[in-house]
């Protein structure tokens, strides 16, 4: 393609700076009900282009690879730069292009999938449903196979290419008995086709599905509330993504300002940024400025420690990027983990739920994404969980809210942390415990 | 863009069906942070998506090379996924009468023509305006200008052209106060060219938000527990869209994820409610076809508390054994049209808001504006919403304003609740995000009257 041209065009429109971004997608997905019912096969490609002059950026992203298209968008991202007013802080293009090894973020079987293959797989799932409960049957649910290639370079000459492949797949099963239903959806996303187990994860759908029929809503109280590893990470990711990020710090938009060396979480929480683990979702060599990436420690035994860093944000600083730029719709970055993990503790699920005399084990939640991660207040709303009973499940439950001070919750509330990790996107967490919290229900 | 080729060498090379949808868009932001231009950016983006029938199965694929040689490959792809889809499974579309027509959405001013220069000046006085009181510890404003251009061909006969541009502004206030942080998210965004920006007073706009945060920060959140609640039209509206409105699109009653499955002619909400979604009406979205080139009218889903109907595309539509009501829509060219709402609104009623609030003794009034969003489980008919800053009510009148007012139930249950529905309909729509589905975002508007529930799930702390 033509885009090695962008930083040749950019120069001969008058930058004097700047940089881009090239990235070509493939997805094959396989949208499916109790039977296969479409299949898409997407491609397509997206330029980033943010050019300087003196002090003045300006930005221009488009879908067009050819010459044509690339010098359209080098000449417009150069004329928005020359009406743009200066940028004070603006101090240049990234520099220092660079790749870290990270291991298990591309499989060649994935790339090579075709669409026979990949109705194989959606067609083993939806027999794992089908096949758990009488009455049960697959409602909804997605493959998608994904493969990416990204080409990061500057004005200064310097350029690296990564690469990736991601699969993910979810279901939805519905249990359905005279009077009653329920509905039950999980995933699973990986880097690699063999981690990928459709027909378990059908199976395990439909059983939670038929499980879940019994589900009750729990009465308002206080309980010790197990979050699930999913669960805790999302709501991670909610809490923590922007608040950890520079830009939010500088612009005044995160709790965690001006708290670099304080403790503000309890002394078991361990919260690392670490793009480098092998065949985790966020796991890439470079970031989305060509900066190599690398293991973060953000919270160190409950420690605030760094917050992350694009060259932008560093440069405000006058430190240098923690190799954590987004690229956004509109070409600009914006630091944000790569992975987010809590360590792990050393206990087992069956020894948190045995320690409860009165708790929910919370498998599934909604609306985390609607927690405010500027106040610090959580919000979530349970649609799964089994009531604990002195140490016994001896119920499920559904719709009740979870609420209040997340750093509070972190510090003080905290009481155990789960062996393994589970994920939720790019956030990846233990089952964490917590005592005596708040649920309010009809 | 000359695509008929396309139709013809897909039906040569054995599909029986191929429709197409040629897609360019212009997405232009200007963001000012703190006083300071942040961001100018530009996206320009187009492509084609290629749907084909052969044997039964549905295929899809698309690209953003048009030169004849990426188009063919894309065509044959296409085919490919069709053929390994028609293996296991026969898909139907229901039968239209295709349509020739051109649409293009009101507006006088071009936005794209007006200068850059003019848009930076403006969002940037904006955000200054922002700053009205010390405690404004943060303030963001976005302008953005979205020009759309859709056509939909087929080999049935279909040729429909839509064009939209829609313009608004964001602004994001944060408040501090005595180790406390509030944030206030609000936008207004209309189908309608430079003139709404023009007419409106961006800087009060900006100001008014600033003080809702300032105001906030120094407020209680209500205490957990259940209450009556009046509901603005802003929360009815994203209320309706979330928990009724996904539950009513047809593709999810028809695979089973949805609460409302065979409850048509049901009483599933108050008489007090009617319901319904409407391609093209004041302060909504411009959906006079949808992405399958059907003509998109109004469509009653509830009449006076009875489910009346649901929402449908082609193929929810052969699936349910229904006429299809023009809901079939996709984010974009990479995508195939699903079913999805358009402007999906509650129809007023007629009493005041004064007369709502009359004879409620200990409620809430919540309200849309700062309001981050809600969440559903269509299968489960469960909800949670944040809404925005609201006020205590005490026999009948507004009292203290709380923060951190989360809402939460099972819609069935609210829509039963409702007793009383004001007068008053507003419809919005946005220039910044819309309604996920499935991967897909797509533009909608929503909207109603303000209503009172006799009963809600309240969650604070």
């Amino acid at each position: 393609m033509e885009f090695i041209r962008i930083a040749d065009s950019l120069i001969r429109f008058g930058a004097e700076d700047g940089d881009y971004m090239v990235a070509r997608g493939d997805d094959l997905i396989v949208d499916f009900t109790d039977r296969v019912k479409a299949i898409r096969f997407t491609s397509g490609y997206r330029v980033y282009i943010r050019a300087s002059v003196g002090r003045r950026v300006g930005f221009y992203t488009s879908s067009d690879p050819s010459r044509e298209g690339v010098e359209e968008a080098a000449k417009t991202a150069v004329e928005i730069a020359k009406v743009s007013p200066e940028d004070p802080y603006w101090v240049g293009a990234p520099r220092g292009l660079g790749l870290t090894d990270v291991e298990g973020i591309y499989d060649s079987r994935l790339a090579e999938l075709t669409p026979d293959e990949a109705v194989d797989m959606v067609m083993s799932a939806i027999e794992g449903v089908s096949s758990s409960r009488p009455g049960v049957r697959p409602v909804r649910g997605s493959l998608r196979v994904g493969v990416r290639k990204y080409t990061i370079g500057n004005l200064n000459g310097e350029e690296v290419s990564r690469r990736g492949t991601s699969i993910f797949i979810y279901i939805s099963g519905r249990a359905e008995e005279p009077g009653r239903s329920a509905v039950y959806t999980n995933f699973q996303s990986s880097r690699s086709l063999d981690r990928v187990k459709p027909y378990e994860l059908g199976r395990e759908v439909g059983l939670k599905a038929y499980e879940f029929l019994d589900a009750k809503p729990v009465s308002t109280g206080s309980y010790d509330l197990i979050l699930d590893g999913r669960v805790a990470a999302s709501i991670f990711r909610v809490m923590l993504s922007q608040a950890v990020s520079a830009d939010a710090i500088q612009m005044g938009r995160s709790p965690l300002a001006g708290k670099i060396g304080r403790k503000l979480l309890s002394e078991d929480v361990t919260f690392v940024d670490d793009g480098t683990t092998p065949g985790y979702v966020g796991s890439r060599p470079c970031d989305d400025e060509g900066i190599p990436v690398r293991r973060n420690v953000l919270f160190d035994r409950g420690v605030l420690k760094t917050y992350l860093y694009d060259t932008y944000t560093a440069n405000k600083e006058n430190r240098r990027s923690t190799g954590n730029a987004h690229r956004s719709a509109g070409a600009s970055t914006v630091p944000l983990p790569n992975n987010l993990i809590l360590n792990p503790g050393d206990y087992t699920l069956e020894e948190m739920v045995g320690d409860a005399s009165k708790g929910v084990y919370v498998l599934k939640t909604i609306g985390e994404w609607l927690s405010n991660p500027v106040s610090g207040f959580l919000n979530a709303t349970v649609t799964h969980g089994y009531l604990i009973s002195n140490g016994s499940i001896v119920g499920r439950v559904k719709g009740a809210v979870m609420s209040g001070d997340f750093y509070q919750l972190m510090n003080v509330k905290v009481v155990g942390l789960s062996k393994e990790l589970h994920e939720s996107m790019n956030s990846y967490s233990p089952h964490v415990k917590f005592e005596k919290v708040q649920l309010s229900s009809k | 863009m000359e695509f008929d080729w396309v139709l013809e060498e897909g039906a040569r090379l054995g599909a029986d069906y191929v429709s197409l949808l040629y897609q360019e868009t212009v997405y232009e932001s200007f963001t000012a942070d703190n006083r300071n231009v942040r961001e100018v950016s530009r996206r320009r983006e187009r492509g084609l998506g290629i749907q084909v029938l052969r044997g039964g199965g549905l295929g899809f694929a698309s690209t953003s090379m048009l030169d004849r040689d990426s188009i063919r490959r894309c065509l044959r792809k296409a085919l490919a996924t069709a053929s390994a889809v028609g293996r296991v499974s026969e898909t139907k579309l229901a039968e239209v009468e295709p349509v020739e027509d051109r649409a293009v959405s009101r507006f006088k001013i071009d936005p794209l023509e007006i200068d850059f220069q003019d848009k930076i000046d403006l969002v940037l006085e904006a955000n200054k305006a922002a700053f009205v009181d010390p405690r404004v510890k943060s303030a963001t404003t976005r302008l953005a200008v979205h020009y759309d251009r859709r056509i939909v061909k087929s080999t049935e006969g279909a040729d429909v052209e839509v064009k939209c541009f829609t313009t608004g502004l964001s602004h994001l206030a944060v408040a501090y106060e005595a180790g406390v942080m509030e944030r206030v998210l609000h936008q207004r965004a209309e189908v309608a060219g430079w003139e709404f920006i023009q007419e409106s007073d961006w800087g009060e706009f900006t100001a008014d938000l600033s003080r809702l945060a300032c105001k906030a920060v120094g407020c209680k959140t209500p205490p957990p527990g259940s209450y009556t609640v009046v509901v603005d039209p802003e929360i009815i509206g994203i209320l309706l869209h979330e928990a009724f409105g996904h539950a009513s699109e047809g593709d999810l009653v028809a695979s089973g994820a949805s609460i409302l499955k065979g409850r048509l002619g049901e009483k599933v909400a108050s008489e007090l409610v009617t319901v319904v979604d409407e391609g093209v009406v004041e302060g909504g979205y411009f959906v006079p076809y949808d992405d399958e080139g059907v003509p998109k009218r109004r469509t009653v889903v509830v009449d006076k508390g009875v489910l009346r109907g649901f929402l449908t595309s082609r193929r929810a539509a052969a699936e349910l054994g229904g006429e299809d009501t023009g809901n079939g829509r996709c984010q974009d060219f990479q995508n195939l049209p699903i079913v999805r709402q358009t402007n999906y609104y509650m129809l007023p009623g007629d009493i005041s808001f004064e007369e709502l609030l009359e004879d409620i003794g200990f409620g809430i009034y919540i309200r849309g504006v700062g309001a981050t969003g809600g969440q559903v489980d269509t299968g489960m008919g469960t909800f949670t919403f944040s809404v925005g800053p609201s006020y205590m009510v005490r026999n009948g009148e507004l009292a203290e304003m709380v923060r951190g007012v989360v809402i939460s139930g099972f819609i069935l249950d609210v829509l039963r609740e409702v007793d009383a529905v004001a007068e008053d309909l507003r419809i919005r729509t946005s220039v910044f995000g819309g309604c996920g589905k499935d991967g897909q975002m797509v533009r909608v508007g929503f909207g109603g009257p303000h209503i009172r529930v006799r009963r809600m799930t309240v969650g604070g702390g």
